[in-house]
């Protein structure tokens, strides 16, 4: 698995989690699903092209 | 359901009883006080989360001594209760600390624990009959207890309210305006 499909796994769990305690209702829980994993997604994409720009540095040293 | 006080426990389950059964499974506090589709779909969710990290070799915390950031990681991590503590000492689980998902697959079982952790406060509060759910309109809607209110209504309410209020202050300090100068007509009169 990808980091991108573990960070969309990751972001879906925590999104369905707190749509679920947070509202009643299927249609409000969809709609701060929604909100929660675009945030989530959509924050990580927007930080990582941000961070696309500085210097990558050396790699790390394995263990 | 008939409707109680906010801070009337849930018939049926002592608030105790809900944070234990919570803390040992996931999501059976909100089963046994009712909330069955919820407590099912809370099990999934904390147990699905547990299950991936588990499965990609994540780092799974114990340590109950030395530094204070690993040890505050396993208290959050046995939050997810006996799916954790069976993980570990029944079935041995131990990460490779050298593994491609050891500290990607630790983040989901530390979430998995600390999910849990808001829903044992969360069938504590369901049981002390505190369980208001927001609506979009910023209300609330009525819970299973019969408990809520509007939101827009309620601003409405609201704006009546105050108006009721500033002619009740309008009215006494009109009262005791007249009851001071009753007051100064009666000494002017008695000297």
């Amino acid at each position: 698995m990808s980091h991108f499909l573990l960070m969309c796994l990751y972001a879906g769990i925590i999104s369905a989690f707190f749509a679920l305690l947070s509202r009643r209702g299927f249609r409000r829980q969809l709609r701060l699903f929604a909100m929660i994993f675009g945030s989530l997604v959509g924050g990580a994409l927007v930080l990582a092209w941000i961070m696309y720009f500085f210097p990558a540095g050396p790699p790390a040293p394995i263990p | 359901m008939s409707k109680r006080s906010p801070e009337t426990p849930a018939a049926g389950l002592h608030p105790l009883a809900a944070l234990v059964t919570a803390l040992l499974v996931p999501g059976l506090g909100h089963v046994l006080q009712g909330q069955r589709a919820r407590g099912i779909a809370f099990f999934g969710l904390v147990v699905g989360s547990l299950g991936v990290g588990l499965a990609i070799g994540g780092r799974l915390p114990w340590e109950f001594s030395g530094a204070p950031l690993p040890r505050l990681a396993t208290v959050g991590t046995l939050g997810a209760g006996l799916p954790v503590i069976l993980a570990r000492l029944v079935f041995g689980y131990e990460a490779d600390p050298t593994g491609a998902g050891f500290e990607y697959g630790g983040a989901f079982i530390l979430t998995a624990g600390l999910m849990n952790l808001l829903l044992m406060l969360d069938s504590w509060d369901i049981a002390h009959g505190r369980d208001p759910m927001p609506t979009d309109d910023g209300g609330s809607e009525p819970t299973e207890k019969g408990e809520g209110g509007g939101g827009k209504g309620q601003a409405e309410d609201g704006a009546s309210q105050r108006e009721e209020a500033q002619e009740k202050r309008t009215k006494g300090r009109a009262k005791s305006a007249k009851k001071k100068a009753a007051r100064g007509r009666q000494k002017k009169g008695n000297r």
